[in-house]
């Protein structure tokens, strides 16, 4: 098993970033001390997520959008609840004005929010866009997976129409996370900072009466 | 957090992968992922041993940066957790010796 772990212990150490190719190699060192197997194993599972560790400069952005990821995810619980209530449970004969825009106004202020939990959690312009690009690409795929299952569930045959319109759709939602997520990040900043300012002015006025 | 404990222990001593797997019972699949993250943030040194066993290659050795040991001696768990500052202001990022 040695030779094939250290072959693909070399063949991971490759495919490293320039920077991470020392630890390959200390990786590669270890496996003359191991003699079993298992052993063998974890040092090839850690070359592996060496080399997929992000590089620190990218912490921030990687950070972002997993809180991007998770915003939209939580954030498409409830719509996909309220899509199957209204599309199988009590289906209506077509898409309410009010239906389509109160869906637009929840996508919009989902991404949104995913900027604001980006700018939360690391300070910078990328990470909020990075954050409205993942979560515009997670709403997409939560979206279009609904839609099929729906889709499905109610007998129709439209899943070929959505697989077509699925590349628009992420693009589409990507693009207005890419816009929508600073825009969330910026007021979120400017709101949070106008709330600690009426935190300190509200009081002192009080107290001067 | 195991690693930086161990690794705070005994802190002006180089210590092996190997070695420091055996202490905190992590196993290298996780253990050598901590320490490039310890790493990148430039709280663990490293650099290949000068004198191996004959006919074996030269390992990796670890130990921690002067940061490294102020975050095992004040708050290793919330410290290890924060992100690091986006992008590049974190603190220097030395690189294992010949990498």
């Amino acid at each position: 098993m040695s030779g094939v772990t250290r072959r693909l212990l070399l063949a991971v150490t490759v495919v490293m970033p320039r920077s991470r190719r020392g630890w390959g190699e200390a990786l590669i060192a270890e496996l003359s001390y191991t003699t079993s197997g298992r052993d063998q194993a974890q040092l090839l599972l850690g070359a592996v997520r060496t080399a997929v560790l992000p590089p620190p400069a990218l912490d921030g952005c990687v950070l972002s959008a997993r809180r991007a990821a998770l915003v939209a995810a939580t954030a498409w619980i409830p719509l996909a609840a309220a899509l199957y209530l209204t599309n199988i449970v009590f289906p209506s004969a077509g898409d309410t004005a009010f239906g389509a825009l109160g869906l637009r106004a929840y996508l919009v202020i989902t991404l949104m929010a995913a900027g604001a939990a980006a700018r939360r959690a690391v300070q910078g312009r990328v990470p909020p866009v990075v954050a409205g690009i993942t979560a515009g690409l997670v709403l997409a795929t939560l979206g279009i997976g609904t839609f099929a299952v729906i889709g499905h569930l109610g007998g129709g045959h439209r899943n070929a129409t959505l697989m077509a319109a699925a590349p628009g759709v992420a693009l589409l939602l990507a693009s207005a996370g890419a816009l929508l997520a600073p825009l969330g990040a910026i007021i979120d900043q400017e709101a949070r900072a106008a709330w600690a300012h009426w935190r300190r002015v509200l009081p002192a006025r009080s107290a001067g009466r | 957090m195991k690693v930086l404990r161990a690794l705070a222990a005994d802190a002006a001593q180089w210590r092996y992968g190997y070695e420091l797997g055996a202490e905190t019972g992590l196993k290298a699949g996780s253990l050598y992922p901590i320490l490039v993250r310890l790493a990148d943030r430039g709280f663990l040194e490293a650099k290949w041993e000068e004198s191996p066993p004959h006919g074996r290659p030269a390992r990796h050795l670890y130990r921690l940066t002067e940061g490294g040991l102020e975050l095992a001696a004040a708050d290793p768990v919330s410290a290890t957790r924060r992100p690091a500052p986006f992008p590049g202001r974190g603190a220097g990022r030395p690189q294992p010796a010949g990498a």
